[in-house]
C-alpha cells in the first residue's frame, strides 16, 4: 500500500498563550521567542494512520511524507520520517508564502501528481494553528478523488477502505474505493514514539525540494497572489465581565429591578 | 516471594491484610528496631577492622612469645594415620575453585570490557573499609554482628589451622610453637572463635527461617553454607572432645580448662568406652576434614564467593556520585542504545550479578518496595544472575566456539520485557537507597537505567505519560506539558536582575522553578532573599531551557546530550562560571553529570548559598513568628547523591522559634517522596504512593510542617498530604514548606537583616 501523508509545521500548540500577540496593524500573529515550531499533532497522527493501514497490509509500499513551508518545514517532515515514512518531499519557494487553504492545495495536488497517486492520501482533520481543515478535501477535489474526513479508524479490505467517522452524535461506518482522500482525527489514537535509530535514519534522509517551476505552476496562481482568502483584520477577542449588584429595600423591589435589567437586556 | 513477615520501621511498609495503609486512623506503629539507632551504626563500621584484626590475630600474638618445649601440648593428628591423603585432595579442591571462578569469568566476559581505576586511593579505601571492614554490612546491627561473628569465626580458625599445620612442618627438635602457654592461649581462641562462629550461624538461622527480618530469598546455597559451617563447627568441638577426654583429662585436667567447649564436651561422653571414642573420633576426622574442604568447593559455586568478590567490587564501583549515570559517548555511532542484551552490560555490571549475596537490603530500603510497587533491587539482579547463568553461558559458549552469540538462543525469555518487566525498571526511583544499603556494592541505579534507555531509544516502548514528557521536552525544552506559564511568568512584578556576565553567579531557576505554580513563590523568595544580602546574581529567564536530567532519568540519553549542550553553548555563551540551582536535580545534573559534556562549572544548591549567607550575617531571621516545629525530609539528589544533608538543617535551626524535628529515616537513610528518577510524570502503580509513606512519616514525629529544598518533593508532599489527610479540616494539615520560605518569612521585608559586609558583591 502506498501512501502520500500532508503535513504543516505549526507554532507549538502547547505554548501558552501568554506567549502569543496581536500585530493588529499588520496583521500579523507576534511569538515570544523560544516558541518552537512542531508538526501539526493532527498531521502526526495521519503519519501513525499511514503507518498502521500499511502493517495491516503486509507492511509493503512506500509512505512519503509532503508538506508545504519554510526551511524549518523539514523538521515536521523529518518526524514523519522518523516514525517510519520512507520519503520525503517539500514545497519551499519564497513564492509560495502569503497563500491560503487554496493554493495551498493546488500547490499540493501537483506535487501528488508529481510522485504518482497513491492508494491513501492522508491529512489530518486541521491544522491546530489556523484549525481551517479544507486543505485536505480541496486536494481531493482538485484531484478528483472521493474524501472522507474526520476519522477514527480505517481499514483496507477488498481494494476498498473501510471507515469509521466522528460526527457529532456518534460514529458513521463508510466505505470509499481508493484511491482516497483521507483525514484524520485525534480519536484514531496516539502516533508512535520514534526510536532512535530511525530519528537518526530519517536525520540522514534527503528531503526533494521543490520550487513552483518544478510542479509546473505559474507564481501568480500561489501564494499571496493567488490566494482567495482575504485578511480583513485580525484581533484578539476581548473578554469582559461586568458585576452589578441591585441595590434596593426588599426583596421584591430587588427582584423587580432584576426582572426589569433582563428585559433591558433582552435576557428574558 | 519474601514471606510476610514484619518488618521495616512502619507498618505502611507491610500492612496487615486488608488494612488502608495510608489511612490516618491506623494505629501508631511499633517502635522500629532500627530507630534512632542508624546514625551510630554507620560509625561502628570503621572499627570493624580493629575489632576483628587483633582478635585474630592474639592465637599468633601468643606463638610469638617463648614458651617451655615441656609444657602443655597435644599431639599433632592425634589418632590419624595417613592424613597425607588431606594434601592430595589440596590440588583437587583448587581445581573445583577455579573451576567454578572460571565458569562465571567466561559470562562475564561476553560483556563490554568497560572498566575504570580513577581514584585509585578512594577505591583502596573503599576496599578496605568496605571490604575487609564490613562497614555497610554493620549499618544492620543484627546483620552486621551476625556476619561479624561468622567472619571473625572462620578467619580466626583458618588462621588456628594454617597454625597447625606449620607447626607441623617445624622440626620438633628445634622449635615447637604449640607448646606451654602458647598452646593455652591457642587453644582458648580457637574455642572462643568457634563459639562465636556458632552464634552466628544461629544468629543467620534465626534471621532466614526462624523469624525473617528482612527480604528474604530463600536458597539452596543458604542451606549448604550455613548447614555445612555450622556441621564443621560442631564435628570441630566434638572431635576436641573425644581428644582430650581419651588423651587430656586423666593426666593433665588443668590444660583441658582452655578449651572449654571441649572440656564440656569430653565430660559428656566420660562414660563411653576409650575405644569406641578414638574409633569414632577416626571416622568423625576424616568427616571434619572432607567437610571442610568440600566447604571451601563452595567458593566456587555459591555466595559464598563473595568473601573474594565483594572486596573486588568495593574497588570496582565507581568514586564518584550515586547520582551520576554513565555517558554513552559517540551516541549517534552506537550499534544499539542501551541495554536489551546481556552482552550490552559491561563486564563489571555482569562481574556485579555474581556478587549479589541476596541480603534483600536494597529492596528493604527501596521506596518502590516499601509502597508496595512492583521493584525490588534484589530481584533485578537476582533475575539477570539467573538469566545470566542461563542464557549467558550458552552465549560465552557460542562466542567460544566461534559462533553468533545468539546460536540456538530463539527460545530464550526476553531479557527486557520477560525476565525483567517493563514496570519494574519504571517504578525506579533513581534515589540511590539500594546503592547505598548494598554491602557488597553494588550498582543497581546504572543497570536499570541502562534497560530504560533500550526501552526507550531502542523499542520506544513507555508509559503513555513518559512519552508525553519526551515529547514536550523535545520540543518545549521544559518537562511541564500543558503549564500556563512562560519562563518569565513568575518575574512579574519583581526586579529581577538579568544574567548579564557581569554577575558572580548564575540563578539557575530551572523549568519547576519557573513553570509551576506552587513551585513559583519559591523562587521568588530565593530572588528576594538573595538581594537582601547583597548577592551579585542574574538569571537567564526566557534563555534558559532544561538541563536535560529528566530526559536522562527517563532513559533518553539522546535527548539529555542534545538538551546538555545547548544549555553548555548557552552558558559558555554567557561567560557563566558559577551556578546556584534552585533544583536538587539541576544541581546533581550540572555537578556530576555536565562535566564528561565539557561543562565545567561551580556549582551551589541555593540551600548550601543561603546557609552561607546566614551564617556571615547577611541574613539575620528574626523572631516574630509563631513558635513551630517541623521535620526536614531530604532530597535524594542533594543528601544521599551529594552528601548535603547539613545545609538546609542549618539555615531551620538558625529561624527563631523553629524546633526541628527528624523522621526516622532521615540525612542518609532518607526516603524517597516518590518522584525521582522521572516518576514525577508517572501513574504509580501499586498498593500504595511513595509520597503518602513519606507523608505519614512526617504525621508520625507530630511536626506542624514538614520542609525540603526540592521542588518536586514539594509537590509531592502536597499531593501526599491531600490524600493521607484527606478527612482533615485544611487548617489542621501538615504544612509543606521549602526552606526558603520559612526563611524568608523570618526576614521581613524592608527590613534588611544586616548592612552588607564590606567586599561582599554588589
Amino acid at each position: 500500500m502506498d501512501a502520500i501523508v500532508c503535513v504543516k509545521q505549526i507554532p507549538d500548540p502547547e505554548t501558552p498563550a501568554a506567549a502569543f500577540s496581536v500585530d493588529e496593524a499588520a496583521m500579523r500573529v507576534v511569538e515570544a521567542p523560544g516558541v518552537s515550531p512542531v508538526i501539526n499533532p493532527f498531521d502526526q497522527q495521519a503519519v501513525e494512520a499511514a503507518l498502521r493501514l500499511r502493517e495491516a497490509d503486509g507492511g509493503a509500499g512506500t509512505i512519503s511524507v509532503l508538506s508545504l513551508g519554510p526551511d524549518s518545514a523539514r523538521d515536521a517532515i523529518k518526524t514523519g520520517l522518523a516514525m517510519g515514512a520512507d520519503e520525503g518531499y517539500q514545497l519551499n519557494d519564497p513564492a509560495f508564502e502569503g497563500g491560503d487553504a487554496w493554493t495551498t492545495a493546488l500547490a499540493l495536488a501537483k506535487a501528488i501528481e508529481k510522485i504518482g497517486l497513491p492508494d491513501v492520501l492522508i491529512f489530518g482533520r486541521q491544522a491546530a494553528d489556523l484549525d481551517q481543515g479544507t486543505v485536505g478535501s480541496i486536494v481531493a477535489e482538485l484531484l478528483g478523488l472521493p474524501s472522507v474526513t474526520v476519522l477514527r479508524s480505517a481499514e483496507l479490505a477488498d481494494g476498498e477502505i473501510r471507515v469509521s467517522r466522528v460526527v457529532a452524535d456518534g460514529f458513521e461506518s463508510i466505505s470509499t474505493p481508493t484511491p482516497a482522500v483521507l483525514t484524520i482525527s485525534n480519536e484514531f489514537g496516539d502516533p508512535r514514539y520514534p526510536q532512535l535509530r530511525q530519528i537518526m535514519q530519517a536525520a540522514r534522509k534527503q528531503v526533494t525540494v521543490w520550487t513552483p517551476a518544478d510542479l509546473g505552476l505559474d507564481p501568480g496562481e500561489i501564494g499571496a497572489t493567488g490566494a482567495r482568502v482575504k485578511m480583513h483584520a485580525l484581533y484578539q477577542p476581548r473578554n469582559e465581565t461586568e458585576c452589578e449588584f441591585i441595590e434596593a429595600d426588599t426583596a421584591e423591589e430587588k427582584a423587580g429591578l432584576l426582572a426589569a435589567k433582563l428585559r433591558e437586556a433582552k435576557l428574558v | 516471594m519474601p514471606p510476610a513477615a514484619p518488618r521495616g520501621p512502619l507498618p505502611i511498609g507491610r500492612p496487615a491484610a486488608g488494612g488502608c495503609p495510608s489511612h490516618p486512623e491506623d494505629p501508631p506503629p511499633p517502635t522500629p528496631v532500627r530507630r534512632g539507632r542508624l546514625r551510630r551504626t554507620v560509625k561502628i563500621g570503621g572499627i570493624a577492622v580493629p575489632i576483628w584484626v587483633p582478635l585474630a590475630g592474639l592465637g599468633l600474638v601468643t606463638a610469638a612469645e617463648t614458651g617451655r618445649i615441656d609444657g602443655p601440648h597435644r599431639e599433632l593428628f592425634f589418632n590419624i594415620a595417613d592424613f597425607w591423603v588431606l594434601y592430595a585432595l589440596l590440588p583437587l579442591l583448587v581445581a573445583v575453585v577455579v573451576y567454578g571462578v572460571a565458569r562465571r569469568a567466561r559470562v562475564w566476559r561476553i560483556g563490554r570490557p568497560d572498566f575504570h581505576f580513577d581514584q585509585p586511593r578512594v577505591r583502596l579505601r573503599r576496599m578496605l573499609r568496605g571490604g575487609a571492614g564490613t562497614e555497610r554490612v554493620l549499618r544492620d546491627p543484627y546483620a552486621g554482628v551476625m556476619h561479624l561473628c561468622i567472619m571473625s569465626s572462620i578467619l580466626v580458625l583458618f588462621l588456628v589451622t594454617a597454625l597447625l599445620a606449620i607447626d607441623d612442618y617445624l622440626p620438633d627438635d628445634k622449635v615447637r610453637i604449640l607448646v606451654g602457654d602458647r598452646y593455652l592461649g591457642y587453644s582458648l581462641v580457637g574455642d572462643l572463635f568457634g563459639l562465636i562462629g556458632l552464634i552466628g550461624v544461629g544468629m543467620a538461622v534465626a534471621h532466614r527461617w526462624v523469624r525473617p527480618r528482612t527480604t528474604w530469598l530463600p536458597s539452596t546455597e543458604d542451606k549448604l553454607i550455613l548447614g555445612g559451617l555450622g556441621l564443621l563447627l560442631v564435628t570441630g568441638f566434638l572431635l576436641e572432645g573425644f581428644r582430650i577426654q581419651t588423651s587430656e583429662i586423666a593426666e593433665h585436667r588443668d590444660w583441658s580448662y582452655w578449651s572449654p567447649v571441649g572440656f564440656v564436651v569430653a565430660l559428656a561422653v566420660g562414660g563411653v568406652e576409650t575405644a569406641a571414642l578414638l574409633a569414632a573420633h577416626k571416622a568423625l576426622w576424616w568427616f571434619h576434614m572432607v567437610l571442610a574442604l568440600s566447604w571451601i568447593g563452595l567458593l566456587g559455586f555459591t555466595k559464598l564467593n563473595h568473601l573474594a568478590l565483594a572486596p573486588a567490587n568495593a574497588f570496582l564501583k565507581s568514586p564518584g556520585s550515586s547520582g551520576k549515570l554513565p555517558l554513552i559517548a559517540n551516541i549517534e555511532e552506537q550499534e544499539h542504545f542501551g541495554v536489551s542484551q546481556l552482552e550490552h552490560f559491561t563486564q563489571k555490571q555482569l562481574f556485579e550479578l555474581d556478587v549479589c549475596v541476596r541480603c534483600g537490603r536494597c529492596t528493604d530500603h527501596c521506596p518502590a518496595d516499601i509502597a508496595g510497587q512492583p521493584l525490588s533491587p534484589m530481584h533485578i539482579i537476582q533475575d539477570l544472575k539467573t538469566y545470566a547463568t542461563d542464557v549467558g553461558e550458552r552465549k560465552a559458549g557460542n562466542l567460544a566456539r566461534g559462533a553468533p552469540i545468539d546460536d540456538g538462543l530463539d527460545d530464550a525469555p526476553v531479557m527486557v520485557g520477560e525476565v525483567i518487566r517493563d514496570e519494574s525498571l519504571w517504578a525506579c526511583r533513581t534515589c540511590g537507597a539500594c546503592v547505598q544499603e548494598c554491602p557488597v556494592f553494588i550498582e543497581h541505579i546504572p543497570t536499570i537505567v541502562d534497560m530504560r534507555r533500550s526501552l526507550v531509544m531502542e523499542e520506544a516502548r513507555m508509559p503513555d505519560t513518559v512519552q508525553s514528557t519526551l515529547e514536550t521536552l523535545e520540543r518545549q525544552g521544559h518537562p511541564w506539558r500543558g503549564t500556563p506559564h512562560t519562563r518569565e511568568s513568575w518575574m512579574d512584578g519583581l526586579d529581577v536582575p538579568r544574567w548579564t556576565g557581569e554577575q558572580e553567579y548564575l540563578y539557575f531557576v530551572g523549568c519547576t522553578g519557573a513553570l509551576v505554580d506552587r513551585v513559583q513563590p519559591i523562587t521568588r523568595s530565593v530572588v528576594r532573599l538573595l538581594r537582601e544580602a547583597g548577592v551579585s546574581f542574574g538569571v537567564l529567564a526566557g534563555q534558559e531551557s532544561c538541563n536535560g536530567d529528566p530526559a536522562r532519568r527517563l532513559g533518553n540519553e539522546y535527548l539529555f546530550q542534545i538538551l546538555a549542550e545547548g544549555l553548555i553553548a548557552t552558558l559558555d555563551g554567557g561567560g557563566v562560571k558559577k551556578i546556584v540551582t534552585h533544583c536538587p536535580h539541576c544541581f546533581n545534573t550540572f555537578k556530576n553529570e555536565y562535566p564528561d559534556l565539557g561543562g565545567h562549572y561551580e556549582v551551589l544548591h541555593h540551600s548550601t548559598l543561603l546557609e552561607r549567607l546566614v551564617e556571615e550575617g547577611r541574613l539575620r531571621p528574626k523572631p516574630g513568628a509563631a513558635a513551630q516545629t517541623v521535620t526536614f525530609h531530604d532530597s535524594c539528589y542533594l543528601g544521599r547523591h551529594n552528601n548535603l544533608y547539613e545545609a538546609p538543617r542549618n539555615i531551620l535551626k538558625q529561624i527563631p522559634n523553629l524546633t526541628l524535628v527528624e523522621m526516622p529515616r532521615n540525612r542518609e537513610r532518607g526516603l524517597c517522596c516518590g518522584a525521582g528518577g522521572g516518576n514525577m510524570w508517572m501513574e504509580e502503580q501499586g498498593r500504595a504512593r511513595v509520597n503518602e509513606v513519606r507523608v505519614a512519616e512526617a504525621l508520625d514525629t507530630g511536626a506542624d510542617s514538614a520542609c525540603t529544598v526540592c521542588p518536586f518533593c514539594v509537590q509531592m508532599f502536597e499531593a501526599g498530604v491531600g490524600s493521607v489527610q484527606m478527612g482533615t479540616d485544611e487548617s489542621q494539615r501538615l504544612g509543606v514548606f521549602d526552606v526558603v520560605e520559612l526563611l524568608d518569612v523570618a526576614l521581613p521585608e524592608g527590613e534588611p537583616a544586616a548592612e552588607p559586609p564590606s567586599g561582599a558583591a554588589p
